[in-house]
């Protein structure tokens, strides 16, 4: 079974660090970086599944790194984590597609639901496309993918089938 | 009197209108008093309000801090993950040791619970927000100046204090938060305000001294000086959030007060 990937992303190296050590007693294994040109870095390199972001931060401010993501990488499910949290900030989170948005300081177990069920979103919409692209139903499963996923990965499945 | 002594006092209609005039006059003009002091206190508020709500999220910083070091304790004495039990709660989970540990656990309680009722009282605070994305920003703060000078007038002349303006038209860039910036300036005239007396000038003047962008305020130097004031005289929030660097100098000669900022360029405005 794949392993969840997840990635924080906060500049307050305290917090973080103890939220990735509670994190990984619940099953979570994390990485973390302390800003959003970090952040980014790391996207490239290696894509993780879920991103725990802060919105307040030197430099890049989470908000614009999340704005990046829904262009370059609208497979990663965000969920933002924020000390400051407006009505404003949470309602443009919402509209690129954040998954959720929780407000510092949080309950640890709330966090790690959330975290499970972002995952959880994102390998059931793999699933389900590639369960429309194996019975043929291609336009179906690339809408489903566009949605959610990476066109890494189901994208190249497309057209492998198309080539059958 | 007699009738006709009464009628020689009866006003004319040039004279109504003229008392008419002065009363509406009078009510404009305390209006007009009301008005600038309600337009004072509103930008003294806006000005708080975006203080307010970086203050708010610095400190749901530190509760968020706590709040993990704390469940990070309680982890370690009571968690138990599908492989382990909390480090130090496997030492003590054995028997009677575990009534050890309730006391530790209680106060660990308390902590989460205060924790969640000042949070709920800083996100109050934040109500009072302005988004912060953006509050840090490259900006002309000669404009910032030209927004709020009828209120550092107001500021000023409310204390029979002259205030003049000798501000730039050149358009000089700075990096730092456009409302922290504003605050300093007000914090700035209460302060230099404290050494004047009714009836001096003062004088605030922003442009380039020394290839940096610097707003100077300059005072007569009468009784009173405060001499060679340090910077930890301002507010540690203005200090620590304004990215630039204030320096106050209060000496017989000279009696400035300068904030100075490093430029991030310069065109003419239009």
């Amino acid at each position: 079974m794949k392993k969840m990937k997840v990635l924080l992303v906060d500049d307050e190296i305290e917090f973080v660090t103890t939220l990735s050590n509670r994190l990984g007693m619940r099953g979570i294994k994390t990485d973390v970086v302390h800003d959003g040109e970090q952040a980014l870095e790391y996207v490239k390199k290696d894509e993780p599944d879920v991103m725990v972001l802060d919105l307040k931060m030197p430099g890049m401010y989470g908000m614009e790194v999340l704005r990046q993501l829904s262009k370059t990488n609208p497979n990663i499910q965000v969920v933002i984590l924020t000390g400051h949290g407006t009505d404003r900030d949470e309602d443009e989170s919402k509209r690129l597609k954040a998954f959720d948005y929780l407000r510092k300081p949080t309950d640890i177990d709330t966090l790690a639901d959330r975290i499970q069920g972002a995952y959880s979103f994102k390998m059931e919409s793999i699933m389900t496309a590639a369960t429309f692209a194996e019975a043929g139903e291609f336009d179906t499963a690339r809408e489903i993918a566009k949605e959610s996923e990476s066109p890494k990965t189901v994208g190249e499945m497309f057209k492998d089938e198309e080539k059958k | 009197m007699s009738s006709r002594g009464v009628a020689c006092y009866a006003p004319t209609k040039e004279v109504i209108c003229t008392k008419i005039k002065q009363i509406d006059c009078r009510r404009a003009g305390k209006k007009r008093v009301y008005m600038s002091g309600l337009s004072l206190r509103t930008a003294q508020l806006q000005v708080l309000g975006g203080a307010l709500a970086h203050l708010a999220h610095d400190v749901q910083n530190h509760l968020a801090i706590i709040n993990e070091s704390a469940g990070w304790m309680k982890d370690l004495m009571e968690y138990k993950s599908k492989k382990r039990l909390g480090r130090i709660g496997s030492l003590f989970n054995r028997g009677k040791q575990r009534a050890v540990l309730e006391p530790y656990m209680n106060n660990l309680k308390a902590i989460e619970t205060h924790i969640k009722q000042a949070s709920i009282i800083t996100r109050r605070l934040g109500s009072f927000a302005h988004g912060l994305e953006k509050s840090r920003s490259v900006f002309d703060p000669g404009k910032v100046l030209e927004e709020i000078q009828d209120v550092l007038m107001k500021q000023t002349s409310d204390k029979g204090i002259r205030l003049e303006l000798k501000l730039t038209g050149e358009a000089l860039m700075i990096e730092t938060d456009p409302s922290v910036f504003q605050l300093a300036v007000f914090e700035n005239v209460e302060y230099v305000m404290k050494t004047l007396e009714s009836g001096d000038c003062l004088t605030l003047e922003s442009g380039l001294w020394e290839g940096q962008f610097q707003v100077r305020l300059t005072g007569p130097c009468s009784g009173g000086v405060i001499k060679n004031s340090g910077k930890q005289d301002f507010n540690w929030y203005i200090i620590e959030n304004l990215g630039g660097q204030i320096q106050k100098r209060f000496v017989d000669e000279e009696c400035v007060t300068i904030m100075a900022f490093a430029l991030t360029g310069s065109e003419e405005r239009d």
